[in-house]
């Protein structure tokens, strides 16, 4: 028994039939690792053919043309009564016909699944090769049927996996050449790309079929042959003849992705004009609008030159597209602002696609279109996120579902998911699965499961059990599980856009989504636009409304008046709750230090606290600077010229591109890239070519070592964490706008804010008693005066809560309830009830948030009036007999906050701390309040609600923050702490500490050297607190 | 009358042997989240309590062992105290996780209530449990006072409402609307509630409360079903002349299970389970069961299995008297029809009757099991209790070595394969074989494979 060993050269071959983990969870490999294996085995050519999905196919085209191998786009069909069918593209029309295909099939079915049927392929599919995957008992009849519909494209692919079927299936094909003429070919049904990985293909099926690994039995692969194999074995397991024809094949299918056209649509130029002069007429207008003085040189150049880069690239009807869109967000009254690099351009400014004034600012146009960069544009706006619907349904209203859908997002496994899914496979119970997650927090930080913690969590890490748990685990991490859809973003095409790429159904009804993720469309150069929505912008129209409603005067974001010292003072003393951007725990802190007097520092103050920015050393710098105590010099006039609006300190990503250009010699182009490097270097390894290139360049224009070293570091620092100078200047529009009308409109401006909930980073709570800190009185709920939202009365004007804010009554009934009360105010409770039709479900959320006092007492009164209510039939009686009142007492003052918060999420009343406040002062703990009163260095004992937790950055401390009735405190925990009193840190609600006051610069925070758990003190009360860690 | 009601909260735990060294709990599925709901004394001590979410208590105490609450068994050791306590009482209720007694009858006879309650109570709980009791006119207020005032004692009817003026509402009534009223209403107490409005509560929790109000108080009746023992047949049936051989045997069995017949249609059961004592004079009883594949009540069915027995069966001594016991009775299921007994399954039959001549180690089935590895692909079962598979690709052999043994022939003709298996890494034994059909010189058929981590060739089963 030998095996022939054979010196001659292994034949050539392409595989045909190839699965990647597209096919979600029927494949063990991605893309990547398909093309690597089959140009490292010296395949001819490799063919993508996932389940009607061409999902991986850029992956794989970019993997294939750096490695040298030839890609064929193809895909797989399952049909009802019919062998699996195999398309292979072959030219551009086949293309299009393999993706209207695709399409079709996935429109009529339900998300992530697809219908086709044999009528579907009538027209035999022009421009496409197609195989039938021959099984050894595939009927005669079929073989008939796919002769006649395919003619000379049609092929039987065999493969012959050594599974005990491959005898029968060697006379089946011959059978079926002698029979039909039909030619055969060698195929893989390849579904993973080395033999190792048929444990984990092994592990997918599992989780696909809900069945533990130990009960699939034949439903797994019986062995691992579903590999790409290398040539020699292939000669020994197909006849000469099959696997020359593969090649054969292959060579007729010319196809490539790099051929892949497109077009944005034209539809906004109006009929008779050329495209660039219809845009040149709208910048000409936005121009006059912007400056009604006229612009100046400089900014008039940056145009010019904006114009004839746009007209060279060919982009005029990609900035036509979305200046329609805008404009129509705007006539309906939906705040928007362009965001990212897209604010870098004049163009866009006159378009009123972004906001940052060219003529104020310094813009980098070659951040945003290069001719080096070779991408296209990519711009993002932001809408209120409430009307970002209004938005969507417009472009598809305007372009039409055939030529306008959603980019998609591959969801992929996680390391919770992953590790949940393969401990169900390999057979752990419920029990023990969840045990697992508590061992996972710190799998995400180390990057691979912790033995300690593993064993802390009840397993032995070196049973063989656990030691495959892991390995699986961590295979699976990355891996696609299914397609849905991207938070905004839109390709739009001039033509259809089904024959460019597939486009299936989204979860949404209505919704469509092209195949592809924005990586893939960047790859290919697609254009495509981020309708993305905004929490704050949603909250300034509301309030700009409000304001106007009150002054009888519309307001709008324009109308704000620019530099207003008291806005400025306000944010130097950090009072900036509910303020975009510089609202955070982080942001407080930096304000009082930084103390910004005017726009131009507000930019700073957002782009400064940022991970890139403090790794890279910049903020104490700038800070030392900016305060005196530290001289401002500049090795030169070019570098002066770059970095004096930041005091010498490099703080934006476009500061340190143009010190590149201007000071080490780099080109545009080579600074993009530095750019680019810039963003990936802690994934690829270092930015060392970089490195030689800046020192050498800087040394020959005289720069000193140590200065070039200075800027090195502060670039790697950099990172991917810095912001864009534009880009900070967008926000820094928005923060001020909001800072403004917090300064002078406090009751309008906590009305929206909470109108607009979700957003930010305070709870509504939170955001109430900062607002009444600023005098702003707060009326509660009241079936009597409120609305759904929550709305401004009186001349001071008083905040009244809306109806949204009452736990469990949903906006219907709420409308049921406002339109009985329009007809007449309410006598009684009976007559609300009878008039409003409401159901006791929502009777009770209202009597149970209070809301009801006005009518029928306290909650107790309320409660039971509510439960004497009859419906349905009832309702009709005459007036009952009066009935005895029962004698029940109010709640007490604690049972009413408690109530309060539960079903509102927060009380007018008293704070919770308030009541507690005995017991508290009991146990020796200050408050917040009294803490500010002590001296910089002393010892206190604190207690209070906590907040927010955070762990930023690398994770050397964790930063709280506890509240209690008179105010806030920052704590900060260093690590060692943290990990000793972890419970306690994680699962307190009422903490306390003891602390040592550290004070300086306006800033406070208690360095915390010990953590106490009172939880039990606060009893049932639940407050919801932010964790980031 | 009068009720003792004892209470034992310790019993799931209980269930469960538990030596008390390791924090155990037990956990149930409670609005779609696992919560803890029992633990013991060092899982309190860790700081874990009743109501906790099970991933919260997993990841505050690591060694815990979690248990799910196994309510059955539960009720089998509360029906095994209903046992005990029927020496005291006929009439004995149940409640969750409490046994109610009715003591009024039996006082006199044990000699007043304290003697009564002191020997019931030891006869009940085992040492080291703590139970809690309490004594009143009615079934519902002993249940509610032993959960929440242990040890209190009320003696006549007019005093219930007094005592149980400050019992928490929560534990009066599980009906959900009745509990959400009270609570926002902000009533805490039975008393507090019986001085609402009668017909206002009425209308606005419906008739149960102030029904289940009134059992407690005495107002309205409260029958409680009354719980009997599980009863059994036994009888003993002298001989007039010793039998000496077995198959004498079955005249006078015929008698017993004649009756037995007899009885369980009275109560219309049946069972499959007959345990037979033979009495001898001077040694002791030998006994024996027969069994029935289901549970059957026709006499000649019954003593089928003992007249299979017989056949081999040696008696040791002469046998003076023959017994018959059947405890495990089972509700019948066919209904009576004609005057002739229903025909039973026909295919059984004759697999009860190799049981009963082979005895019931003697019999196995065989079914295939979803394996690609071919020594795993089978497996013992039950004789009758195998599903078809699909039919396995490749060749099958008809023999397989329950060892593969090393391929020692010479000679060997390859006739098909290679099929490749590679399977089963997720227990731990993971094959990578080659598989093919080899004939040998004198012409038997052999399936071999080479193990392709080893190198090694082997037989692993026969064709012919």
């Amino acid at each position: 028994m030998c095996m022939a060993t054979s010196t001659e050269a292994p034949p050539a071959y392409a595989e045909l039939f190839c699965l990647s983990n597209y096919s979600f969870l029927q494949a063990a490999s991605h893309p990547e690792e398909l093309v690597g294996r089959a140009a490292q085995l010296g395949y001819q050519a490799l063919a993508l053919t996932d389940e009607c999905s061409l999902s991986g196919v850029v992956r794989a085209h970019q993997a294939a043309r750096e490695a040298g191998l030839r890609l064929l786009i193809g895909a797989h069909f399952r049909l009802p009564d019919t062998p699996t069918l195999v398309c292979l593209a072959q030219t551009p029309a086949g293309y299009r016909r393999l993706c209207r295909l695709i399409s079709q099939a996935r429109r009529r079915a339900p998300k992530g699944e697809y219908r086709l049927t044999r009528e579907d392929l009538e027209d035999g599919l022009p421009g496409c090769l197609v195989l039938l995957h021959l099984a050894p008992d595939t009927p005669d009849a079929d073989l008939a049927w796919f002769r006649r519909a395919f003619g000379d494209s049609a092929w039987i692919g065999v493969s012959l996996l050594r599974d005990g079927r491959d005898p029968a299936l060697l006379a089946r094909a011959r059978q079926a050449t002698r029979t039909h003429g039909l030619g055969c070919v060698a195929v893989g049904q390849v579904r993973m790309h080395a033999r190792g990985r048929r444990v984990l293909l092994d592990t997918l099926s599992a989780i696909r079929l809900g069945v533990p690994l130990d009960r699939l039995g034949q439903q797994a692969a019986g062995n691992g042959e579903q590999h790409l194999r290398r040539r020699e074995d292939l000669a020994r397991i197909y006849p000469a003849e099959w696997l020359a024809r593969s090649v054969e094949l292959a060579r007729r299918c010319r196809f490539s992705l790099d051929s892949l056209r497109y077009a944005y649509p034209d539809d906004v130029t109006p009929p008779g004009m050329q495209r660039h002069a219809y845009l040149r007429q709208l910048v000409e207008q936005g121009v006059r609008r912007r400056w009604p003085g006229g612009c100046d040189e400089r900014v008039r150049a940056q145009i010019e030159h904006e114009l004839r880069l746009i007209a060279e690239l060919g982009y005029e009807a990609y900035f036509l597209t979305i200046w329609d869109i805008v404009r129509h967000a705007r006539a309906r009254g939906i705040l928007c602002q362009g965001r990212g690099s897209a604010a870098n351009s004049a163009v866009c400014y006159c378009l009123g696609i972004t906001e940052v004034d060219p003529a104020r600012a310094n813009l980098l146009f070659e951040r945003f279109i290069s001719r080096e960069r070779n991408e296209p544009p990519d711009i993002d706006v932001d809408f209120e996120h409430q009307r970002r619907e209004e938005v969507i349904q417009y472009i598809y209203e305007k372009y039409g579902r055939e030529r306008a859908a959603l980019t998609a997002t591959v969801i992929t496994y996680r390391a919770r998911s992953a590790l949940r899914d393969c401990a169900r496979a390999l057979g752990l119970d419920a029990t023990r699965i969840e045990a697992l997650g508590q061992a996972l927090s710190s799998w995400r930080r180390h990057g691979g499961i912790d033995a300690e913690a593993l064993r802390e969590a009840g397993f032995d890490p070196d049973s063989p059990l656990m030691q495959r748990l892991c390995y699986l685990a961590n295979a699976l991490r990355g891996f696609p599980r299914h397609l849905s859809q991207h938070v905004g973003g839109f390709v739009i095409s001039r033509e259809r856009l089904d024959v460019l790429v597939p486009v299936e159904n989204a979860a949404m009804p209505g919704r469509t989504v092209i195949q592809w993720e924005k990586d893939d469309l960047e790859a290919l150069g697609l254009l495509k636009v981020d309708i993305l929505s905004l929490g704050m912008l949603s909250a300034l129209r509301r309030c700009l409304d409000l304001v106007g409603r009150q002054r009888g005067q519309a307001l709008r974001l324009q109308d704000i008046p620019a530099e207003d010292p008291a806005v400025y003072a306000m944010l130097q003393r950090a009072d900036t709750m509910g303020v975009f951007q510089i609202e955070s725990r982080a942001q407080m802190a930096m304000l009082p230090r930084l103390r910004p007097r005017h726009f131009y520092e507000l930019v700073i103050e957002i782009a400064i606290v940022r991970p890139g920015p403090i790794q890279g050393d910049m903020v104490h710098p700038y800070l030392r600077r900016k305060q005196g105590r530290e001289p401002v010099d500049y090795p030169s006039p070019e570098v002066r010229a770059v970095l004096e609006r930041t005091l010498g300190v490099p703080i934006f990503q476009e500061q340190v591109i143009k010190l590149a250009m201007v000071a080490a010699g780099f080109s545009p182009g080579e600074a993009d890239q530095l750019r680019r490097a810039m963003a990936a270097w802690k994934r690829r390894g270092g930015l060392s070519p970089y490195r030689e290139r800046l020192l050498r360049g800087m040394h020959e224009r005289g720069y000193s070592r140590d200065f070039a070293e200075r800027i090195y570091r502060q670039i790697l620092g950099f990172g991917d964490y810095g912001f864009p100078e534009s880009h900070a200047a967008s926000f820094a529009l928005l923060a001020y706008a909001s800072a403004w009308l917090k300064c002078h409109h406090p009751a309008a401006f906590c009305a929206a804010l909470l109108n607009s909930q979700p957003m930010g980073f305070y709870q509504p709570a939170q955001l109430l008693d900062d607002a009444r800190r600023h005098g702003v009185d707060v009326c509660p709920v009241d079936v009597r005066h409120s609305d759904w939202d929550c709305t401004l009365e009186g001349e001071a004007p008083r905040l009244r809560l809306g109806l949204r804010m009452v736990a469990g009554l949903g906006r219907e009934a709420a409308e049921r309830l406002l339109r009985a009360r329009r007809q007449a105010p309410f006598r009684d409770l009976d007559d609300l009830a009878a008039r409003s039709g409401l159901e006791r479900r929502a009777l009770q959320a209202l009597a149970a948030a209070d809301a009801l006092s006005g009518l029928a007492g306290h909650r107790h009164l309320a409660a039971w009036a509510v439960a004497g209510i009859e419906h349905g039939a009832d309702l009709m009686r005459a007036p009952r007999f009066a009935e005895r009142q029962p004698q029940l007492f109010p709640p007490s003052e604690a049972e009413q906050v408690l109530a309060d918060y539960a079903h509102t999420g927060l009380s007018l009343r008293q704070h919770p701390l308030a009541l507690l406040r005995e017991a508290l002062r009991a146990r020796g703990f200050l408050s917040a309040a009294e803490v500010g009163g002590r001296a910089d260095g002393e010892g206190v004992r604190a207690a209070g609600l906590v907040l927010v937790r955070q762990r930023p950055g690398q994770g050397k401390a964790v930063f709280i923050t506890l509240e209690d009735e008179t105010g806030q405190l920052n704590l900060l925990v260093w690590s060692r702490l943290a990990e000793r009193q972890r419970r306690i840190l994680l699962g307190a609600r009422l903490l306390g500490v003891n602390a040592r006051l550290q004070r300086a610069e306006g800033v406070q925070h208690l360095i915390v050297h010990r953590l106490e758990d009172h939880s039990e003190l606060l009893g049932p009360l639940q407050i919801r607190s932010r964790d980031f860690c | 009358m009068l009720w003792l009601a004892v209470y034992f909260p310790g019993l799931p735990l209980r269930v469960f042997h538990d030596p008390g060294r390791q924090p155990f709990a037990l956990s149930e599925r409670i609005d779609g989240r696992e919560r803890i709901t029992r633990c013991n004394r060092r899982a309190r001590e860790q700081g874990l309590y009743p109501g906790m979410p099970l991933a919260s208590a997993l990841a505050l105490c690591g060694g815990l062992r979690v248990r799910p609450r196994d309510r059955r068994a539960e009720q089998a050791l509360l029906r095994d105290r209903a046992q005990q306590a029927y020496r005291f009482s006929s009439r004995i209720a149940f409640d969750p996780l409490c046994l109610l007694i009715e003591i009024g009858a039996s006082l006199r006879l044990m000699g007043g209530l304290e003697p009564l309650l002191q020997t019931v109570l030891a006869a009940l709980c085992e040492p080291g449990e703590r139970a809690r009791h309490a004594v009143a006119p009615t079934p519902g207020a002993a249940s509610l006072l032993a959960r929440c005032r242990p040890g209190t004692r009320v003696l006549r009817r007019e005093a219930i409402r007094e005592a149980l003026a400050d019992i928490p509402l929560a534990r009066l009534s599980r009906d959900p609307r009745a509990r959400r009223l009270m609570q926002d209403i902000g009533l805490r107490t039975l008393g507090e509630c019986l001085a609402l409005p009668r017909e206002g509560l009425a209308r606005r929790t419906g008739p149960e409360l102030l029904r289940h109000i009134d059992q407690v108080l005495g107002l309205a009746p409260d029958p409680r079903p009354a719980w009997r023992p599980p009863t059994r047949f036994e009888q003993t049936l002298p001989l007039c002349d010793e039998i000496e051989h077995a198959p004498a045997l079955l005249f006078p069995a015929q008698r017993l299970v004649e009756r037995l017949a007899r009885w369980l249609r009275a109560r219309d059961g049946a069972t499959d389970r007959l345990h037979w004592r033979l009495h001898h004079r001077a040694r002791p009883p030998t006994s024996f069961d027969t069994g029935l594949l289901a549970p059957d009540r026709e006499p000649e069915r019954l003593l089928r299995g003992l007249r299979e027995r017989c056949e081999r069966l040696c008696l040791p001594a002469p046998v003076t008297a023959l017994g018959l016991r059947v405890s495990d009775i089972q509700p019948a299921d066919t209904p009576s029809g004609g005057l002739f007994p229903a025909p039973s399954r026909p295919d059984l039959h004759w697999l009860e009757r190799l049981y009963n001549r082979l005895g019931e180690t003697c019999i196995r089935g065989l079914r295939s099991r979803p394996d690609h590895r071919p020594e795993q692909a089978w497996q013992w079962c039950p004789p009758g209790r195998s599903e078809a598979q699909p039919p396995r690709p490749g060749a099958q052999p008809l023999w397989l070595l329950p060892r593969p043994r090393p391929l020692r022939e010479r000679g060997l003709q390859l006739l098909q394969g290679p099929q490749r298996i590679e399977a089963g890494w997720w227990d731990g034994q993971d094959v990578a074989r080659d598989y093919f059909v080899a004939r040998t010189r004198d012409g038997t058929r052999l399936w071999i494979y080479l193990d392709r981590r080893s190198g090694h060739w082997h037989v692993h089963g026969y064709l012919d």
